[in-house]
């Protein structure tokens, strides 16, 4: 088994605190894996020093056989990590065409001189874009509202865009963080069909960020657990289910649960 | 444009009071004696001048920054409140207190506090109503458009205050509230009394908002409020009144600027919507940013900086430049030091 | 880039529409207006060329330049310079030497050549104008890369002070044939004026050139608005990170943004400098840039049409005022004269249209938009 992403050792402290702590995962291509933990784990600074937004003190993150620490975040975009937010950071006033034909356009080829001038490069450019944005909208099901502003959205909506706009960037691996947070029940379930089409549809290998224990015991195949930094358990869902330090990292914050 | 300072060199003709001092003066000048050319003298002359301009940076500086600091916005306005403090000086002691404003006459010694006191109430209004009718209808509004409000604030002030109804649309001098009189000579440089009240002023003002800030109630909720406003607010800080308090305080604090200043360059009171009024409100918002913008003692330590920069680089370099040093120098912080000299860093949360 | 046929039969259908609303203005519409409509009509011009680039950058990548006269300065010189001392340098004097479209009729000389030499010279001054303001504009967009919001304001503002202090601090013009003759051409560019300003700029702006401009600006920036590029300078306005993530490059856009937005501003400051003929740096001060300012948030901040429309108005408005003001004084003793209220009127609808309206008469849509959404409406 290949390794697709490989996360060495990462680590980074803000300040005095250690928000992440050798962390180390490794996702063949095709995995569909799930990264879990209480409130303030350092889930979502994991994902932020994977896509370059913070820069990792020690460790690496490899892409097949290319570095990507000390990149910028749009560099690392462009080598096929794609991601999603945990609140919501779409275009808010843009259309949610206009979200995913955002994504779309890391992939043309045309330069600005070729814009102004509308070559025929970009007119063919444009094309392709407008056609990879109306099969996104398609598969995510949000056709019919692709003039609406973002912000215009009802939630589950907002975060099936979010989904979108990150597979419009072609990527290899996709990090989803939190893609359940603020759906009703029946959009959980339908969550799950969801992301396991879209790896196959799209050929992606998936890393998620989930609090809904329902939604990431049933797809993911393998999951870590984070708490305070730290990985506390690596397994299937079964394994990390009957993990003692993984029970008493929830019990001992049972507010967490009630949110 | 024209001279920034005018009457930089040339002091006006002075008040006939304290004839006594200014003869101890004359007599203490006539030990010291020493040419103008004589480096020395050129040196403390332009320390002295950029010291006495600095604290005027200094204190519309503080407004800039305690209102960056608690609302993260420019108040593109303020430097008009400074400009708004200095005609009401004017204003109150030509029309009001009857001062006649031609050259070489004198006023009572009560009359320089009273105009400094009225001019500071009155902006520190001035500074409450800005606020409550303009920018709090903003307050969860994105930072851009609290900004253009700002400048809109601004040009509204300008050009209401050039309106004849208010103060008109041609310079005035404003009349000696402070006699013109030599304390005595450093080094050859004549120390006149204006210089010296300015500077102690400014002192007086700084070390009283820093009691303020740091020793009261008042001042730990406007810390509050700068470190995190929704926090503030649920530990049971009232929030909407320290914002207005900050705005006062600002205001006045800008008032006192703007009768300093038109006290140590007579003529500088240009009409309200002059270039060199804007000039001045944004060097001392450059210095708050150079102290490092939302810090009290940033904003004392950078408008000292300024006012020395442009002093010395007007000296020793090329007068034409004085903006240029300024603005120079607030790139150069800007790009290699974005938090200012005293700021601290902040992490954005992603 | 290949030029394909479809490329050409693109940019083919502009121009001659863009040529022939130009001509119309210049050839029927001109002679029939007065001198004073006439002067309207350009500054309008100028004008709709400089909110629609300011709004390339404080629309479209949420930037906020409040400098604009800086580069609108750097191009105004240039230009100037260039026509005027290459006038004398081709010509020996620097009188127009263009053919029917530069000749405002009344002049004389109408019958001539379309187009003649000094016309060519005209025009590559404007360009070189706009690319001396663009290198500004790449200057003034690196701090773009660290600053946001009021702290690159400042740093533009500060900007365009700076421009302005060195223009003013400029060797004196030279006027003598024989001097400028003798001197070099790199000694010639350090002979703007000074504080006195640069005048004799032979007066090249008329409708024709300055409608042609005008065209040329809002087909170019219409088109980036409709594309990629448009979308992806929207979504750093939008939001900086999240644009990072799915692989804008924000800071090399942002810088982009400001070398388009100051082109064509430097375009419309030769514009400007051979439409009134002198260009001065005392008069293109933060002002100046308050003014494009006022017209890009009251147009819609990102809205092509509406800063367009708002350029036009507000053009237009202070000249209405003025006889307005003036007819009333007429009748009213002069203690009692009104006062010039266009300032006042214009900062009050800005700080009212930030409370009610913040984005703007359009937003970030065009004027077209609304019609299509209404008609929407009516189907449904």
């Amino acid at each position: 088994m290949d390794a697709l992403l490989e996360i060495r050792d990462l680590s980074i402290a803000f300040g005095g605190l250690k928000a992440v702590q050798d962390f180390s995962l490794t996702l063949a291509r095709g995995d569909l894996q799930g990264l879990i933990g209480p409130n303030g784990a350092g889930k979502t600074t994991v994902f932020n020093l994977v896509t370059g937004v913070y820069r990792p003190q020690v460790g690496t993150v490899r892409l097949g056989s290319r570095v990507l620490n000390g990149l910028r975040p749009h560099q690392i975009a462009a080598a096929g990590v794609a991601r999603t937010f945990q609140a919501s950071r779409l275009f808010a006033d843009l259309t949610v065409r206009d979200n995913v034909r955002i994504g779309c356009q890391l992939r043309a080829t045309h330069g600005l001189w070729a814009t102004v001038w509308r070559t025929t490069r970009h007119v063919a450019d444009e094309a392709r874009i407008r056609d990879r944005c109306e099969q996104l909208l398609a598969t995510f099901g949000l056709t019919k509202r692709r003039g609406e502003l973002a912000r215009n959205l009802p939630y589950g909506d907002q975060r099936r865009l979010e989904m979108a706009r990150a597979l419009a960037t072609d990527p290899q691996v996709l990090l989803l963080d939190e893609p359940a947070a603020g759906m009703n029940p029946p959009e959980k379930l339908a969550l799950r069909e969801l992301i396991r089409s879209v790896r196959r549809q799209f050929d992606v290998t998936i890393l998620l960020i989930e609090h809904d224990m329902g939604v990431v015991m049933d797809i993911c195949e393998r999951i870590t657990v984070l708490d305070y930094g730290v990985t506390i358990a690596v397994g299937t869902p079964q394994e990390v289910q009957r993990d003692a330090r993984v029970i008493a990292a929830y019990l001992g914050t049972p507010e967490t649960e009630a949110r | 444009m024209g001279s920034v300072f005018p009457g930089l060199r040339c002091a006006p003709p002075g008040a006939a009071i304290w004839r006594p001092l200014r003869g101890l003066g004359r007599g203490l000048g006539a030990l010291a004696v020493c040419p103008s050319y004589v480096p020395v003298t050129k040196l403390v002359q332009t320390l002295l001048d950029g010291l006495a301009v600095g604290g005027l940076y200094a204190l519309i500086a503080l407004g800039y920054t305690m209102v960056y600091g608690i609302l993260k916005f420019i108040n593109f306005a303020h430097s008009d409140i400074f400009v708004l403090g200095a005609w009401i000086s004017w204003v109150f002691a030509v029309r009001v207190l009857g001062v006649p404003d031609s050259a070489g006459a004198t006023a009572p010694g009560w009359t320089g506090p009273l105009v400094f006191l009225v001019a500071m109430t009155a902006c520190g209004t001035a500074g409450f109503l800005i606020e409550r009718f303009a920018y709090k209808p903003l307050r969860n509004a994105p930072r851009l458009n609290v900004l253009i409000t700002a400048i809109g604030v601004s040009l509204l002030l300008q050009n209401t205050g050039q309106l004849r109804v208010f103060f008109g649309p041609y310079p005035k001098s404003m009349p000696l509230l402070v006699p013109d009189v030599t304390l005595g000579y450093l080094a050859g440089v004549r120390v006149p009394l204006v210089d010296v009240i300015v500077l102690g002023t400014v002192v007086v003002l700084m070390l009283g908002l820093e009691g303020l800030i740091f020793r009261t109630k008042l001042g730990r909720g406007m810390r509050a409020v700068s470190f995190n406003t929704s926090l503030a607010a649920l530990m049971g800080v009232n929030v909407s009144a320290v914002i207005s308090f900050t705005f006062v305080l600002g205001s006045a604090l800008a008032a006192a600027a703007g009768f300093l200043f038109v006290m140590k360059y007579p003529a500088g009171l240009k009409q309200p919507a002059d270039t060199s009024w804007m000039m001045l409100g944004l060097k001392a918002f450059v210095a708050a940013v150079v102290g490092g913008i939302g810090n009290v003692r940033g904003a004392m330590l950078g408008g000292m900086l300024i006012g020395l920069l442009e002093f010395f680089g007007v000296a020793y370099f090329e007068p034409l430049y004085r903006d240029v040093y300024v603005f120079s120098l607030l790139i150069l912080v800007l790009l290699f030091r974005p938090t200012g000299l005293l700021g601290r860093a902040t992490v954005e949360k992603v | 880039m290949r030029l394909g046929v479809g490329t050409l039969l693109r940019n083919l259908a502009p121009l001659v529409v863009g040529v022939a609303l130009a001509s119309i203005l210049h050839f029927w519409i001109q002679p029939a207006s007065g001198a004073f409509a006439t002067k309207v009509l350009v500054d309008i011009g100028i004008n709709v060329i400089l909110a629609v680039s300011l709004t390339l950058v404080n629309g479209f990548t949420g930037q906020f330049s409040i400098g604009h006269a800086g580069f609108m300065c750097v191009g105004g010189y240039v230009a100037a310079a260039v026509t005027y001392y290459g006038s004398h340098r081709l010509y020996g004097d620097a009188f127009l030497h263009g053919g029917v479209l530069s000749w405002t009729a009344g002049q004389g000389g109408v019958a001539g050549p379309l187009l003649a030499g000094g016309d060519l010279l005209f025009v590559v001054a404007c360009l070189l104008g706009g690319l001396a303001a663009a290198v500004a504009g790449y200057v003034v967009g690196l701090p773009s890369l660290r600053l946001r919001g009021d702290y690159l304001a400042i740093v533009t503002l500060g900007f365009g002070e700076i421009v302005r202090v060195l223009f003013q601090s400029t060797q004196p013009q030279l006027f003598l044939a024989g001097e400028i003759q003798s001197q070099s051409t790199w000694r010639l560019g350090t002979m703007l004026g000074g504080a006195l300003g640069f005048t004799s700029v032979p007066f090249y702006s008329t409708l024709f050139w300055v409608y042609a401009f005008v065209a040329l600006t809002l087909l170019a920036t219409y088109r980036i608005k409709q594309s990629g590029y448009g979308r992806a300078f929207l979504s750093i306005r939008e939001d900086e990170v999240a644009a990072e993530a799915m692989g804008v490059h924000t800071t090399r856009l942002k810088v982009r943004a400001f070398v388009l937005s100051s082109f064509f501003a430097g375009l419309a400051g030769a514009l400007f400098a051979h439409s009134i003929g002198s260009i001065n740096a005392g008069e293109l001060g933060f002002q100046k840039s308050f003014d494009v300012i006022i017209m890009v948030v009251l147009g819609g901040m990102g809205s092509i049409s509406g800063s367009t429309l708002a350029a036009i108005i507000l053009t237009i408005l202070p000249e209405v005022l003025r006889t307005a003001t003036e007819h009333v004084n007429r009748y009213l003793p002069e203690s009692y004269a009104l006062p010039d209220l266009r300032m006042i009127i214009y900062s009050l609808a800005l700080i009212v249209m930030m409370i009610v309206r913040p984005q703007g008469l359009f937003g970030l849509h065009e004027i077209w938009d609304f019609r299509k959404k209404a008609r929407r409406h009516e189907g449904t």
